[in-house]
């Protein structure tokens, strides 16, 4: 039964406790896929500032931009970048598998979504590694 | 009531993003070499289209990171005022971005 399946304010349960969220005994995997959206959006929004402040350099000009690029050369970086690409392709694929939810899209094939997801972005993830490290 | 109608919202701008954030990463590290350097940024965002599409980008990832901090927010079950307070907080935070965004495409377009 659909109804008894997904349940879509199911992740936005109002909790005092932040930590709650990321709470993992108990959940199922649609319990992990929230856990999972929700690190990664929070991952992506501090990313975008961080975005934001290296090409603000651009305005600084040539000298500013090229310097920070070089700066950001390090495998760290390098490193960090491979987790940030692992964040962006979880969180689109599970969004896309959120959006079929909110319209009653395949709700029994939920948690097969959920690993197909996980998969698809671990394969890319690694694939980007090879082509980066 | 408010989240609800606002995951609307945060769902459609996360479709386009699926779009628009394909395309800025294939524009930027396949078809302009990575914008590695000063000069392949101005190059790259003299392309009108190529200047539409990161402007909408800009404003999409925008809203749906800001409307994403809400809902985190929100759903910690804060009272009405303190609500509206977030909201029209988060809204002047996405006005500032958007607008400095804007302005740095006007600097680099500009250099042109
Ligand atoms: C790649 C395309 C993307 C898609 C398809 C997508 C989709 C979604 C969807 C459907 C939700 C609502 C989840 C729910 O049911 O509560 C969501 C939440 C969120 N997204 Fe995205 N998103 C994308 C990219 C991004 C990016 C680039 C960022 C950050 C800059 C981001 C940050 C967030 C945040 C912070 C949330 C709130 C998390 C929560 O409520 O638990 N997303 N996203």
């Amino acid at each position: 039964m659909v109804s008894e399946t997904y349940r879509r304010p199911e992740p936005r349960q109002p909790s005092r406790r932040v930590w709650a969220w990321f709470r993992l005994r108990g959940r199922g995997a649609s319990g992990w896929a929230f856990v999972l959206h929700r690190l990664t959006g929070v991952v992506l929004v501090f990313y975008l500032l961080l975005h934001f402040y290296v090409l603000s350099n651009l305005a600084r000009g040539p000298q500013a931009y090229n310097a920070i690029i070089s700066a950001m050369k390090s495998p760290w970086v390098t490193l960090l970048e491979v987790g940030l690409i692992a964040a962006v392709l979880f969180h689109g694929l599970n969004g896309l598998r959120l959006m079929l939810m909110g319209l009653q899209i395949g709700v029994e094939q939920q948690e097969a979504m959920f690993w197909g997801a996980l998969v698809v972005s671990a394969l890319f993830t690694v694939v980007a590694a090879a082509l980066m490290l | 009531m408010a989240l609800r109608r606002m995951w609307i919202w945060q769902a459609l701008s996360g479709f386009l993003l699926v779009v628009l954030l394909a395309v800025h990463l294939v524009a930027n590290h396949f078809a302009a070499g990575g914008l590695l350097t000063y000069q392949q940024v101005v190059a790259y965002l003299s392309h009108p289209a190529v200047l539409a599409l990161e402007i909408l980008f800009l404003a999409t990832v925008v809203f749906h990171a800001l409307a994403g901090v809400r809902a985190l927010v929100l759903d910690r079950g804060v009272s009405r005022k303190t609500a509206r307070g977030v909201t029209a907080a988060l809204v002047v935070v996405g006005v500032l971005l958007v607008g400095y965004g804007l302005w740095l495409f006007a600097v680099i377009v500009s250099m042109t």
